[in-house]
């Protein structure tokens, strides 16, 4: 094969050779393809609501152009920077608490010798993923008011009760903390997916060589599943302008707002008032922008460290 | 090549599977949403969504739709969706303008929607509808719904109903126990608290919750703040209020009365005499404080006062909560708001894609008469009910059906298809009076002898609003809420606050558009009125 | 196997064993509250017994034939609902990890893309509406097909598959569909397994889209029903009599709602569980 050769026309035809070769996976792939195309980038046309004064009648095709009002409102807005310094913040902690939990858990059931008491801690665990945050919401606000459950231990240990739910400062620790309860199972379960893949030779082998159980863990265990925590690393900061809404949005109130508004909070507050699409999609439009910087500069930086990527 | 033949099979044969698809998925589709209403021999066929209460399921052939069908030769295809999220569901279906013939909104998307032609303009109409324009007559306050001398929407307008309000309510059996007197005044309630907390140490003599659409902050404050000459919000949380004294609406902070009523609560949070967690106090922890003996106290929907008695009962045969009087505030101001019987901030709009509206409108018309009354809201005469000598008597055998259900009353009115929760437009809740207890039915009678005297209040809505002062109040309102809010929090809990940073809080209220959110209020009200 | 039992394994007992005390609290207690009389619990005597035990809760749910019905509607959402992500997913995830794709990493971006930029709920609908699906089951199963989070950890585990074994399998004559259908599947079982968890949950958890596009009450899935009794209990009261006379049984109604809900899912774990088998691929590159 003349590979090496730099003109343009051997280049189109190694284009298309390569072509030709991919064309099952051109078929294949075509399903999904018209997938994304009829229910993902066609109702991206929608996005123009942001730079429009949409009005229902008159549709897209019709409605004036509002240029960049929204997004000047929006940026201009006293709050702004308060609930999106939550935001961050709120991912933040999320990133440096919730995120490596799961992992340690997948590691530590792993130690675990009696696979029926392996099996059963794993099944108990991920329960809590299947409440609703209505459900959670509600039993936190129970189990954390003054003369709740929390307070009542604090009593018997002498210590005065505390109204959790109206202290700004508890409110990131309560939230990471009940999102960890609900996630910790369930999140653990693609990690331990990902430990099967490890070849066992690799352990007996380290046995052999007088590793102890840290060794193993450091040079077979992490690095055998690094790839998916990666991958989920770089999955998850997509979402570091989002938050989960509806939960903050039950256990928040005035005197939290400091440190639980978030942007979409915030954002459904104005909506109660009147359902201004253009400004919501304005919104919209911001969190997306950001975060697919953010993602594709972690996902350049994370191609350079052990090649995992997203694309 | 084998290779190539195979590939092209498997290339059109997956073109071909995915024009199989989307030829499916055509065919299959059944949009029945619009413009259902066919008539066929004249019977005329509706799509009809509204909202469904958990606690009243909608029926789709109860038998109110039997009756309409059999009366009124029309066809009701009722389409109900959970209450939780009819919000979304509706602002989806107006936004596509993919609505179904006849739908229930609230007054606010009315307004937020109405230029937008997807709603009927009904003012035309009236002059056709003889019994909707008697209903007219009977509820003045529906002029607030009207939009730049539209109408879009058919308010739900009330006949009859209980009367119920945000009433100080407080345990009477421990009042005897504890040989105190009932309070007459504020104050007098403050020490009458004290006392209860002494006799009770774990206890937080008065408790409160977030209800109706607002949180637990505004939902304290309202009766208090009125209680004692001003007030907070309106029933949407908009912080300014309609005053009945001085007939506009005014701006709570800006008034000594209102600094009293907050510095009142700060002292009973500080002495531990009110709930501590009233900020995220939902209903449900509410009613368990109240029910278990952990507070005392409420100032709110005193139709709760006859569940919490049964429930207290089983354990507890004494103990009992009960109406006191309309507490006094300082410098004898002396009045209490109650609840609006009307239901006029929901309306059911037409679309203006539906084919023959002239008989809707009829229909809609014989839904506010006698009869149509009647059939939505107490059931078939002589079968479920019957009156004797003016008074309503339901029959022996609807009481038989219904009462070992749970929830008999819901029950019943589930089958019928009836009631504010059901059909009604124009809602008659006399089947309520045989389900309720004796207290609730002298509570609701005293209710509406304050009123009469003046000294009980029903909450208003607002009044209409045009386009550029909707665009201006959602600006200051986000400019306002969040900043108010947090700062009446901080006055109540934190100590010295309200001494030190009441001025500023203030001064800053009037910074942010205080006085223009007024203005604009006060100018719409006027318009009303003239 | 004899490895020594160190004072690591005694904290890590410790530590599970309170894993599993915090974890199972809460669902004992809604699961006592759900058995126990409205009024005991409305009374704040429900905490670590329960009082005054009946079946009424559940005979409340049950005896609503919305519930049963939704019940039955869930199922088939649910199985339809997974096998149409599965397959398309991986008909998504396969050409994805090849790479001899031609534009893959072009491809890649445009999947990924849709993550982040998204139309939004209105024009979403309005395409919905245009290929006339609304108040169908395809409205719940299609629009929502393809989770890219899901399609890109199915990527990496396929991306993981030595190319020794695609390339001995393309020696032996299997064109693409083949190798899939013979060699990578076998080989993925836990991720597939994995992906057939998440979509059926997702699925039989979701309300959202059923909200949007389903109008008719016969078709509502569970979640959609068993929400509003959920929610009832918080709501705003109305401000009439009403509200006050559901109040008696919102709580153990709400949490026997919460059991009725998550029961089945419960079920499917233990099924699959036994694709979490050690060495999937042992002895595949060797053979």
């Amino acid at each position: 094969m003349a590979s090496s050769s730099k003109s343009a026309v051997s280049g189109w035809s190694e284009a298309r050779r390569k072509i030709k070769k991919s064309k099952a996976l051109y078929a294949m792939f075509a399903f999904p393809l018209v997938y994304f195309l009829i229910f993902h980038y066609a109702p991206m046309v929608g996005n123009l609501m942001a730079f429009q004064d949409y009005s229902i009648i008159k549709g897209f095709l019709g409605s004036p152009w509002a240029g960049t009002k929204y997004f000047e409102q929006f940026l201009n807005d006293s709050y702004f920077w308060q609930v999106v310094r939550n935001t961050v913040l709120l991912n933040l902690y999320s990133l440096i608490f919730f995120f490596p939990a799961p992992i340690v858990f997948a590691l530590l059931l792993n130690e675990l010798r009696l696979q029926l008491f392996k099996r059963f801690v794993q099944s108990i665990t991920y329960i809590p993923h299947f409440l609703s945050t209505v459900v959670v919401a509600g039993m936190l606000v129970n189990f954390l008011s003054s003369d709740g459950l929390i307070n009542q231990f604090r009593g018997m240990l002498g210590a005065d009760s505390i109204t959790f739910l109206s202290m700004p400062e508890w409110f990131r620790t309560i939230f990471i903390g009940s999102d960890i309860w609900q996630g910790l199972g369930w999140g653990s379960i693609i990690y331990l997916a990902a430990l099967t893949g490890i070849d066992p030779t690799l352990y007996e082998a380290a046995t052999i060589d007088g590793a102890s159980r840290w060794r193993k863990m450091r040079h077979i265990t992490i690095p055998g599943i690094m790839t998916v925590i990666m991958v989920m690393l770089l999955l998850n900061l997509g979402h570091m302008l989002s938050v989960g809404f509806e939960k903050i949005l039950l256990l928040y109130s005035g005197p939290t707002y400091e440190t639980a508004d978030v942007i979409q909070t915030y954002v459904y507050r104005r909506g109660l008032i009147d359902s201004d699409f253009s400004f919501a999609a304005a919104v919209g439009i911001f969190q997306s922008v950001l975060s697919f910087v953010l993602v594709i500069s972690a996902n350049q930086l994370s191609k350079k460290f052990n090649g995992a990527r997203l694309f | 090549m084998n290779r190539n033949k195979k590939l092209r099979i498997s290339g059109s044969a997956a073109a071909l599977s995915i024009f199989l698809l989307g030829g499916t998925l055509a065919g299959c589709g059944d949009s029945n949403n619009s413009g259902n209403s066919g008539s066929e021999d004249g019977a005329l066929s509706l799509t009809w969504m509204r909202y469904e209460h958990p606690s009243q399921a909608i029926v789709s052939d109860s038998k109110a739709v039997r009756e309409i069908e059999k009366r009124q030769n029309v066809k009701l295809n009722l389409q109900s969706v959970p209450q939780s999220n009819y919000d979304d569901k509706k602002k989806t279906l107006i936004a596509t303008n993919t609505i179904p013939d006849v739908i229930l909104v609230k007054q606010d998307d009315i307004q937020n929607y109405s230029d937008t032609g997807v709603f009927l303009d009904l003012a035309p109409y009236i002059d056709q509808m003889p019994n909707f324009k008697k209903v007219l007559e009977e509820h003045p306050e529906v002029k607030n719904n009207y939009i730049d001398g539209k109408l879009f929407g058919f308010p739900l307008v009330t006949k009859w109903d209980l009367q119920a309000g945000q009433i100080p309510m407080i345990r009477m059996d421990l009042l005897k126990k504890n040989d105190l007197a009932v309070p007459t005044t504020y104050d007098e309630l403050y020490e009458t608290l004290k006392k209860l907390k002494e006799a009770n140490p774990a206890s937080f003599p008065f408790a409160s919750r977030a209800a109706n659409g607002l949180t637990g902050t505004e939902n304290l404050i309202n009766p208090i703040a009125f209680g004692f000459g001003s007030g907070y919000t309106t029933s949407n949380g908009t912080k300014v209020y309609y005053d009945p004294a001085t007939k506009r609406y005014e701006f709570g902070p800006y008034s000594d009365a209102f600094k009293d009523a907050i510095s009142w609560l700060h002292k009973l949070y500080s002495e531990k005499l009110l709930d501590q967690d009233y900020t995220t106090a939902t209903s449900q922890t509410w009613q368990e404080k109240l029910n278990s003996g952990k507070s005392f106290y409420f100032q709110d929907n005193n139709g709760f006062g006859n569940t919490f008695n049964t429930i207290m009962q089983q354990q507890d045969p004494e103990a009992k909560f009960d109406m006191i009087p309309v507490l006094e505030g300082p410098g004898g101001v002396k009045r209490n708001l109650v609840y609006s019987l009307d239901h006029l901030s929901e309306s059911y709009v037409i679309s203006t894609k539906v084919k023959n509206p002239d008989k809707v409108i009829a229909f809609i018309d014989w839904m506010y008469g006698e009869e149509g009354t009647n059939i939505t809201s107490l059931g078939v005469e002589n079968e479920d009910y019957v009156i004797e000598n003016g008074e309503f008597k339901l029959t022996e055998e609807a009481k038989s059906k219904y009462m070992d259900k749970p929830v008999p009353y819901y029950a019943m009115q589930s089958d019928l298809g009836t009631g504010y929760l059901g059909l009604a437009m124009h809602y008659d809740d006399r089947p309520n009076i045989p389900f309720q207890a004796p207290d609730s039915l002298a509570w609701s009678d005293t209710n509406l002898k304050n009123v009469e005297a003046g000294i009980n209040f029903r909450f208003t809505n607002d009044p209409p609003f045009n386009k550029e002062e909707r665009e201006r109040l959602k600006q200051l309102r986000t400019e306002l809420d969040s900043f108010i809010t947090s700062n009446m929090d901080k006055f109540i809990i934190k100590d010295g606050a309200l001494e030190s940073e009441w001025a500023s809080f203030v001064e800053q209220c009037k910074a942010k558009g205080a006085d223009e959110l007024l203005k604009i209020y006060n100018d719409a009200l006027a318009r009303v009125q003239s | 196997m004899t490895t020594k039992k160190t004072w690591f394994d005694g904290v890590n007992l410790v530590l599970m064993l309170l894993l599993i005390v915090i974890t199972l609290y809460p669902l004992y207690y809604m699961g006592i509250v759900s058995i126990s009389s409205g009024g005991a619990v409305s009374r704040g005597e429900v905490l670590w017994l329960p009082k005054g035990i009946n079946l009424q809760a559940y005979k409340y749910v049950f005896d609503d034939p919305a519930v049963l019905r939704s019940y039955g509607n869930t199922i088939l959402y649910t199985a339809l609902g997974t096998l149409i992500s599965l397959v398309l997913t991986t008909l998504c995830a396969y050409p994805l990890s090849r790479n001899h794709f031609y534009g893959r990493a072009v491809f890649s971006l445009f999947v990924i893309f849709t993550m982040f930029f998204d139309g939004g709920l209105i024009p979403r609908f309005m395409v919905v509406h245009g290929l006339g699906m609304v108040d169908t089951i395809w409205a719940l199963v299609i629009p929502t097909a393809i989770s890219v989070f899901n399609m890109i950890l199915m990527r990496t585990f396929f991306e993981q598959i030595p190319e020794a074994l695609h390339e001995s399998a393309t020696v032996d004559g299997a064109g693409e569909y083949r190798t899939l259908l013979q060699i990578v599947l076998p080989l993925s079982m836990p991720v597939m397994a994995t992906m057939f968890l998440f979509y059926a949950v997702g699925q039989w958890n979701s309300f959202f889209p059923a909200l949007i596009y389903l109008n008719e009450k016969e078709l509502y899935p569970l979640q959609i029903i068993l929400r509003n009794i959920v929610i009832q209990g918080d709501m705003a009261s109305q401000t009439t009599q009403m509200g006050a006379d559901m109040a008696t049984m919102s709580a153990t109604i709400k949490y026997a709602v919460v059991y009725v809900a998550i029961l089945p899912v419960l079920c499917i774990y233990p099924f699959v569980q036994k694709y979490f088998v050690q060495g999937a691929m042992l002895g595949s590159v060797k053979g």
